[in-house]
């Protein structure tokens, strides 16, 4: 059943947008996104998707992966439009059905906040198809290590980030053993109401939590062991190495956003 | 000066509970390769994780390399000193691909990146892991996951390295390539190695056996020895390999080693 997770939705490749340092990656997307929530103007809209264009482009991700990852919020964009549409009474009336009037600004409110939502999926996708989980973490501990002067333990927080998402698929694995188990004793998962199926839940949840519980405690031991001490100074075996191109790109990213800001009407 | 004393070591892990380990004292000298014997609850495990001051004795004293544990400056150097593998492959594989995992220990330890790089290489080589470095956890099989953990732990240069039962989730043939691991590490090398296991075989590829009851070491014996009680051994309920059982049947019919050698030399030659 999951012997072929993939963790996340990294898509290993060779493109350049792949062999971008994660943390130009994760600034840029960062910058852009502020980007999108401050764009109000059908011209900035048209640059920041020609710009996602461009880094779709470069990407060399096939479509169908970004349309996997845009499916579940589509519903949402839908419902958010029409929620504006339809509460926003402002300028000509546009149409009307029965009950329901469209206005002109209700319209062009949905359509602006239908596209953020858009663009801001559109780009996190690129994002994590790009990057792999670990090159995020990685990314994240040094954009959060400046807090380490306030008492954040930015470095604990990447590890137990990269501990979870190492954990992911021996939970999964797990998971389909106990149902397994569960099933041959005569539970049944997948029949009966839903109280009878939350019930069955219960017998897949309890192992699942107790044997957790010991894997944290086993695990704790085995990186005690292994000399771990949460203050200390390590050196990291993983390195990101930032090259003339990461530079250029922000630079670039930075470019647009200014630009951007200067088109707000 | 001995790799490891232990010093009338007695152990609980609450105040009022039942005394895990009451009064253990041994010592192991450098280059040896303990096998740890006995039954369940007898304190094997309990006694290995004290090696490493994962556990604190109650009372009694141990040295690793002349350092007590209970030293707080010593604390680190013993645990860089003794390495630690445990039962569960799953349980001890911290980081996300193997390459990482085999790090994990020297990152802790301050290891500079391209002294890494190179032990890792060549830890890699010794334990059989080079063509797998970049393989996640649940690739592998729990053979390799455990290969993997004796490979983070060599990265280290330990002095000691302590098996807590490192083979016995493991299916037949993950068990022989971690204990051919161990053998040729034990061949080639003067690391200090003890292993707890439940298995007979696993403890006959030992110099000397410590056979636990009730927390104590009731029998310090080589392997050799420890073939010449196999009786005793089978009145413990201690499971006997093929070949010490075979063994066994022989003698009871009167037929020692000695003369079964000779009569297979004289076969052969005939």
């Amino acid at each position: 059943m999951f012997e072929h997770v993939i963790i996340g939705q990294y898509l290993p490749g060779r493109s350049i947008l792949h062999r971008m340092d994660a943390r130009a990656k994760l600034a840029s997307v960062f910058f852009l996104i502020a980007a999108i929530f401050l764009t109000n103007s059908w011209t900035g809209y048209a640059v920041l998707g020609g710009a996602a264009a461009v880094i779709y482009l470069s990407s060399g991700v096939p479509f169908r992966y970004i349309r996997k990852g845009m499916a579940p919020i589509f519903l949402l964009v839908l419902f958010t439009f029409f929620i504006h549409a339809l509460f926003t009474r402002e300028g000509d009336v546009l149409l009307s059905l029965g009950a329901f009037q469209f206005y002109e600004d209700g319209v062009i409110q949905g359509l602006f906040i239908a596209l953020r939502l858009l663009l801001l999926v559109f780009l996190t996708s690129l994002l994590t198809l790009t990057t792999s989980p670990i090159e995020l973490t990685d990314a994240m501990e040094q954009f959060l290590s400046p807090l380490n002067r306030f008492r954040f333990p930015a470095h604990d927080v990447a590890m137990m980030m990269s501990i979870a998402i190492r954990f992911i698929p021996t939970l999964m694995q797990e998971t389909e053993k106990i149902i397994k188990a569960q099933t041959a004793r005569g539970a049944d998962f997948s029949k009966g109401s839903l109280k009878d199926r939350a019930q069955a839940f219960v017998a897949l949840l309890v192992p699942l939590f107790v044997r957790s519980f010991k894997r944290a405690e086993d695990l704790a031991y085995a990186m005690e062991a292994r000399g771990y001490n949460s203050g200390a100074e390590r050196t990291k075996l993983r390195q990101l190495i930032w090259k003339t191109r990461d530079t250029a790109a922000c630079v670039l990213i930075v470019v647009l956003v200014a630009a951007l800001f200067l088109l707000r009407e | 000066m001995k790799a490891v004393t232990l010093q009338n070591v007695h152990f609980q892990y609450e105040e009022e509970g039942p005394a895990v380990l009451s009064g253990v004292s041994a010592s192991i000298q450098h280059g040896e390769w303990i096998a740890v014997i006995g039954p369940n609850g007898s304190g094997k495990s309990t006694l290995s994780r004290l090696f490493n001051g994962l556990l604190l004795p109650r009372t009694g004293e141990i040295y690793i390399n002349g350092k007590s544990i209970f030293s707080d400056d010593d604390l680190p150097v013993i645990r860089r000193e003794v390495g630690m593998v445990f039962q569960n492959p799953d349980h001890q594989f911290v980081a996300p691909t193997v390459r990482d995992d085999i790090a994990f220990g020297m990152e802790n330890a301050g290891v500079p990146r391209e002294d890494m790089l190179q032990r890792i290489e060549t830890v890699a080589r010794q334990t059989g892991v080079e063509d797998i470095l970049d393989k996640e956890p649940h690739r592998l099989s729990g053979g390799q996951k455990q290969r993997v953990a004796i490979a983070g732990v060599l990265a280290l240069y330990p002095s000691i390295m302590v098996l807590d039962e490192a083979t016995s989730m493991l299916d037949p043939n993950g068990k022989q390539e971690v204990l051919h691991t161990i053998r040729s590490l034990h061949a080639s090398s003067d690391v200090t190695i003890l292993s707890v296991t439940h298995q007979l075989h696993e403890a006959l590829m030992a110099d000397r056996v410590w056979y636990m009851e009730n927390g104590r070491i009731i029998h310090d014996v080589t392997a050799e020895e420890l073939l010449h009680n196999l009786d005793w051994l089978q009145e413990k309920n201690i499971p006997l390999p093929y070949a010490a059982s075979l063994y066994q049947s022989l003698a009871h019919k009167g037929i020692s080693s000695r003369s079964l050698e000779s009569f297979l030399w004289r076969e052969k030659s005939r």
